[in-house]
């Protein structure tokens, strides 16, 4: 079985995509690091609440090359959805690795990741590179990192703003027990702005079998980019996610972040933003809606290396059904970071009895200073709100639904983009029991 | 054929969290009368108005609530709202993220039974924010979120407006008003009155009363209705504080 996750895979991969040398060689260094990294020990506080094993692709899993994939039926109700552009967006759309149609993104580059290391091999090589990752991290971020297709370099260059929203669209079609390795760069030029839907879509052939997912999302922000990023997961109920999500912010450069989480079984985050230049300023807000038995375990890492730099980061979860959430959030902030503010809330609202949710802060800080402030919270829907609603005479389930959609509402709010918005409310709500 | 009484309260004991608070309450409220509330802190006029409106934390031990002669008992608080009792919360609750425009929309449907067309719920709302000098951007704030005082009561009242229940219990929707507040407010309660409708008015003070004359006004003192006279009963109040019913009541024995 481990046979399958080798340099035959990597091969054949290297092959399909006709990428340069190097970056195949990359991928052999990272599938070696991958061999020699310990799993995550059980005592590691960010990792032993989930069974981590059940992302380790060498676990039955199987390589879903582009070649591999099914064919996906385009009017899939979801599909369907999400391929209709919303008012005021440019939609780029791509189904198992390839683009439905070839993108066409006014002041934006899109290039798949073999071409943009033939055409900028010096920004591609760096990327693909740079590190700053925890053993436990590296453990499965090297896989992607060995195996990754469907992966995209979007460049915007400096001294350009783009006006109009960007969606992209990430469609996977996916046998049972298969694996794949998308990577999204994202690279925002000195002064420029950008407002990018970045949404994944996997449809699993009926099976109640699992699929993987590994992904890598890296955001660079040059000196003053202002940067709207949203990220719309909405993996099959059989998905298994690992995801690496990884913002880098120069001087100056202002990033707003929505991680909106729908989908997937099990699903293993981390979320980080590093501050490496002065006055950068991150706000990053979270939803997570979980259902089911769904498991979800976020990490996120405000890391401050630079002076006057501020984050804000709200992570909230509504939770039904047996659905859990685990959240462990790190602020560190380096000795010469001084002058820095950095602020993490999490917030759970148990929507069942039997929903669970554990919160644990972290804080590592040198720098002596700094403001940083962290709060967190797990609790019911509150009896006096919902009394409050009935005694206007609405019914205790709508009163209930309302005191749900306004926990959410300040995280939508986020989305630049109000069709975006209400899309959103209008499918929470309608997931909500 | 004569009509039932708006609201009897008859022989009503409430406890909250094991302890009694309200200890045998009698009063009743015909259609087309106002009338007033008072007593000290503590007496246990919120806890009534809660009793009204169905709060679950509330449990009626003894005694009944009995609206146009149909017993309260069995119904959720949206059902008494949808039959027609209205509060105007003491301290109305904060919730936030839902706009009041959603709220009162949710609201008028759940007391309505069924949906209500768009333009017409512009109407009924613009109508009404005219009448409490309310702007209509109020229309996008989240519901108490970060409300003044005042603002509070005025949103109690435009729910009030808006929703034109049958009976109103207002819970010191006067308090913390100021002057100019407390007249548009009195005003938007004297819109409402009809030969059909009745308020039950719970105040410490006289001088909404100035604007309301109360047909009956009733004095709660740890848990009882300890008297009920005219108007002329809230003056002497006012004059004299609650200190003889204070005395009353320590002169009345307790089983310890
Ligand atoms: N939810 C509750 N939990 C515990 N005690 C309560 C609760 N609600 C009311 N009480 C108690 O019941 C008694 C009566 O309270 P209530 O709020 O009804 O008084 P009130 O007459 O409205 O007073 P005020 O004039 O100060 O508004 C008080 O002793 C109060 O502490
Ligand atoms: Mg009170």
């Amino acid at each position: 079985m481990t046979e399958t996750w080798s340099e035959v895979t990597i091969d054949r991969l290297a092959k399909q995509l006709r990428e340069p040398g190097w970056v195949t060689e990359l991928r052999r260094t990272a599938l070696a690091r991958h061999r020699e990294l310990p799993w995550p020990h059980p005592s590691d506080d960010v990792w032993r609440r989930t069974d981590v094993s059940l992302l380790d692709p060498s676990q039955g899993f199987v390589p879903a090359e582009p070649k591999l994939l099914q064919a996906v039926p385009l009017d899939h109700p979801q599909v369907a959805r999400s391929l209709k552009p919303l008012d005021g967006e440019q939609l780029a759309a791509r189904l198992n690795g390839s683009w439905l149609s070839p993108p066409a993104l006014t002041g934006v580059n899109v290039q798949e990741l073999s071409d943009a290391a033939k055409s900028s091999p010096a920004v591609v090589r760096r990327l693909l590179e740079s590190n700053g990752l925890t053993d436990a991290e590296e453990k499965f971020a090297s896989l992607n990192a060995a195996f990754h297709h469907d992966d995209l370099f979007i460049q915007v260059p400096g001294g350009v703003r783009v006006e109009q929203p960007v969606r992209l669209l990430h469609l996977l079609s996916v046998a049972p027990k298969q694996a794949v390795f998308p990577m999204t760069i994202i690279t925002v030029g000195s002064g420029s702005s950008l407002t990018l839907i970045d949404e994944y879509i996997s449809i699993p052939a009926g099976s109640s079998e699992p699929h993987l997912v590994n992904s890598r999302i890296e955001l660079i922000l040059e000196s003053d980019a202002t940067v709207h990023y949203v990220r719309l997961q909405r993996w099959a109920p059989t998905a298994r996610e690992f995801l690496l999500q990884r913002a880098t912010l120069s001087g100056g450069a202002h990033l707003t972040m929505a991680n909106i989480n729908l989908g997937a079984a099990l699903s293993k985050a981390h979320i980080a933003t590093r501050f490496t230049g002065e006055h950068a300023e991150s706000r990053l807000y979270g939803f997570v809606f979980g259902h089911h038995t769904q498991h979800i375990d976020q990490h996120t890492l405000q890391d401050h290396q630079a002076a006057h730099t501020f984050s804000d980061l709200q992570v909230k979860a509504a939770l039904q059904d047996q659905s859990r959430m685990v959240y462990t959030g790190l602020i560190r902030i380096a000795k010469r970071a001084q002058h820095t503010n950095a602020y993490q809330a999490n917030h759970n609202l148990m929507l069942s009895r039997d929903a669970q949710a554990e919160t644990i802060p972290m804080l590592e800080i040198l720098a002596d200073d700094v403001q940083c402030k962290h709060g967190a919270s797990i609790s019911p829907i509150d009896e006096e709100q919902t009394f409050y609603l009935m005694s206007r005479g609405v019914p205790r389930e709508a009163a209930e639904r309302l005191v749900v959609m306004g926990f959410v509402e300040p995280i939508v709010q986020q989305i630049p983009f109000a069709p975006l918005q209400e899309q959103l409310r209008q499918e929470i709500e309608g997931s909500l029991h | 054929m004569t009509n039932p009484s708006l609201l009897i309260v008859r022989d009503l004991h409430v406890s909250v969290e094991g302890k009694a608070i309200l200890k045998g309450v009698n009063l009743t409220v015909n259609a087309g009368e106002v009338h007033a509330l008072m007593g000290p802190n503590g007496s246990g006029k919120s806890t009534l108005s809660f009793c009204l409106m169905g709060h679950p934390k509330y449990h009626v031990t003894s005694g009944q609530i009995l609206y146009l002669g149909q017993d309260m008992a069995a119904l959720p608080p949206n059902e008494r709202a949808a039959a027609g009792i209205f509060l105007a919360f003491q301290y109305p609750t904060a919730i936030p993220g839902v706009t009041i425009a959603n709220f009162l929309r949710a609201a008028l449907r759940g007391v309505r039974g069924q949906d209500v067309p768009v333009k017409e719920f512009r109407q009924i709302v613009k109508a009404n924010l005219n009448a409490l000098g309310i702007a209509e951007s109020f229309m996008s704030r989240y519901v108490n979120d970060g409300f003044s005082g005042g603002e509070k009561k005025r949103l109690e009242i435009l729910q009030m407006a808006v929703l034109a229940p049958q009976l109103a219990v207002l819970d010191e929707t006067d308090s913390g008003l100021d002057i100019d507040a407390l007249k548009t407010v009195a005003e938007g309660i004297n819109a409402l009155r009809a030969p059909e409708r009745g308020l039950l008015l719970i105040t410490h003070y006289q001088r909404i009363l100035n604007y309301l004359t109360p047909d009956v006004v009733h004095v709660l003192v740890n848990g009882r209705v300890a008297r009920s006279g005219g108007p002329e009963l809230a003056h002497e109040l006012e004059a004299k504080g609650y200190e003889t019913f204070r005395d009353q009541e320590t002169v009345t024995p307790v089983a310890s």
